[in-house]
C-alpha cells in the first residue's frame, strides 16, 4: 500500500509537471493482464486493462463466485501463463508467451500450461 | 418469439400433424439424461416451424453419430476475451477425441501455433518454439468441445430457437438449406473457445446453419453473432474420415531464472 502511495504522489506531481511544462509527445500506455485460478482448477484469464488493479478486478469478476478465486499472476506489456501439476497451479509472466510458459512451468516443476493471455501488442 | 413468427409457425403446424410441431429434439430418440439437464438448466429446446425443426433434427441424429471431421474456424470483429481468432482442422470425437491442427492466436500479434490433441493432452507450438503441453479444455483451445454432447455444435442445435427455412446454397460443391434461428451469444463465442464470465446470462443472438440438403444432414456451416460487430464461423467437411494423430515431442523443461511477480500487484504466485 506504501508503495502505491508513493507512486500515486509521484503520479500526480508528474501530471502537474506536465501541465506546467505544456504538451509532450502522446507515449503508449501500459497494458495489463492477470489470471485468476478457482478450487475447481478453473483458470479465467483476462488482458488490456490500463492498471493491475483493474486487471486484477476483472479476472476476479470474470471467475463470478467460484469458490477459492485468486489472481495467481499478474503482469504488464506481456504475457502471463499459469502451470498446472497434481493439484498445484504456479503463474509466471514474461515479454513473450513462451517466456510466461517457461516461467510458470519452472515455478511449477513442471507440469502443463492451464492457462495463458497476452497483452495487445506483445508476446 | 415475434407474434408474426409465432403466427406462421402455428400455421405451418395446423397443416401438419401435431407431432411434426413439437419442440422436443435429441435425434429420433431424445435422451432421458439431456431431457433432465435441460429442465435443470431451464433451457428451451429446438422451436421455428416445422420444416426447419425437422432437418434440424435430423442434423442434430447425424451430429450425435459424428466420428471424424474436418473443420475451420474463423473470426471477424472483436470479441471479447477471444485468444484464437481462427483454426483449420482434424478432429476424431470417437472412440477417442483427438485432433491436429494450426489455429493462430493472440500473442504478439497474430501468431500461428500448430496442435495435436491425444490423450488428454492439448499440446500446442506456439510461434514455432516448440510444443508445450497443455490441459485439455480451453486452456489452449478447447476443439474437442466443437461437437461435444453438451457444448459446441450438437448442443447449440438442440437448443436453437425461432428456427426458419432461410433458403438454400452451395458451400464448397455441396448443396445446403440454410436455417436462420437464434441461440444464446455465449454459445456462439464458445465455438471460438471464449468462455462466458461464471454467472453471466447471455442474450440470444443471430445464428444461421448450412445443412446437407440431402441425407445424410451434415451441418455444413455454422455462423453466429457474438456480440455486435463480430462474427464467429466454423465450417465442416471430411465427415468420418479419420486423420492419424501422434503425440510430437514437447519441448525440454526450461532452466534459468524464473521470472519474478512484478510490484503493485495484490496476486499471489501460487494455489495448492
Amino acid at each position: 500500500m506504501r508503495t502505491r502511495i508513493i507512486t500515486l504522489g509521484a503520479a500526480i506531481m508528474s501530471a502537474a509537471a506536465i501541465a506546467i511544462a505544456g504538451p509532450v509527445p502522446a507515449q503508449a500506455a501500459s497494458l495489463w493482464g492477470a489470471i485468476a485460478v478457482d478450487d475447481d482448477g478453473t483458470a479465467w484469464p483476462t488482458a488490456n486493462h490500463p492498471s493491475a488493479e483493474a486487471a486484477e478486478a476483472d479476472a476476479q469478476a470474470y471467475c463470478g463466485n467460484r469458490r477459492g478465486c485468486d489472481v495467481i499472476v499478474t503482469f504488464n506489456d506481456g504475457c502471463g501463463a499459469v502451470a498446472w501439476n497434481d493439484s498445484r497451479w504456479h503463474g509466471g509472466h514474461g515479454r513473450t508467451l513462451g517466456e510466461a510458459e517457461d516461467s510458470a512451468l519452472q515455478l511449477n516443476g513442471g507440469g502443463a500450461i492451464q492457462a495463458w493471455v497476452c497483452t495487445d501488442g506483445h508476446g | 418469439m415475434h407474434p408474426k413468427a409465432a403466427l406462421v409457425a402455428l400455421a405451418a403446424c395446423s397443416a401438419l400433424t401435431l407431432g411434426a410441431c413439437t419442440s422436443t429434439v435429441g435425434g429420433a430418440e431424445p435422451s432421458a439424461q439431456s431431457s433432465s439437464a435441460d429442465e435443470a438448466e431451464n433451457r428451451p429446446t429446438l422451436g421455428g416451424d416445422a420444416a426447419a425443426v425437422a432437418l434440424v433434427q435430423s442434423a442434430i441424429a447425424t451430429s450425435d453419430a459424428l466420428e471424424a471431421v474436418h473443420f475451420v474456424l474463423r473470426t471477424t470483429g472483436a470479441i471479447d476475451r477471444l485468444q484464437v481468432v481462427g483454426a483449420e482442422g482434424n478432429l476424431t470425437v470417437k472412440p477417442r477425441t483427438a485432433a491436429s491442427g494450426t489455429a493462430t492466436v493472440k500473442a504478439g500479434g497474430h501468431t500461428p501455433a500448430k496442435f495435436v490433441l491425444i490423450d488428454d493432452t492439448m499440446y500446442a507450438d506456439i510461434g514455432g518454439k516448440g510444443f508445450v503441453a497443455h490441459r485439455t479444455g480451453d486452456s489452449f483451445y478447447d476443439v474437442a468441445a466443437l461437437f461435444s454432447p453438451t457444448d459446441g455444435i450438437p448442443d447449440i442445435l438442440r437448443h436453437l430457437q425461432s428456427a426458419a427455412v432461410a433458403g438454400e446454397g452451395q458451400i464448397d460443391g455441396i448443396a445446403t438449406t440454410r436455417i436462420a434461428g437464434t441461440a444464446p451469444a455465449a454459445d456462439i463465442a464458445e465455438l471460438a473457445g471464449v468462455r462466458t464470465a461464471h454467472g453471466a446470462t447471455s442474450p440470444q443472438t443471430p445464428v444461421t446453419i448450412w445443412i446437407q440438403k440431402d441425407a445424410p444432414h451434415h451441418v455444413v456451416r455454422i455462423s453466429g453473432v457474438p456480440q455486435s460487430a463480430a462474427e464467429v464461423e466454423v465450417t465442416l467437411s471430411k465427415w468420418g474420415e479419420k486423420v492419424s494423430v501422434t503425440a510430437p515431442s514437447a519441448r525440454p523443461m526450461p532452466t534459468g531464472a524464473a521470472t519474478a511477480t512484478p510490484p503493485g500487484v495484490s496476486g499471489k504466485p501460487k494455489k495448492n
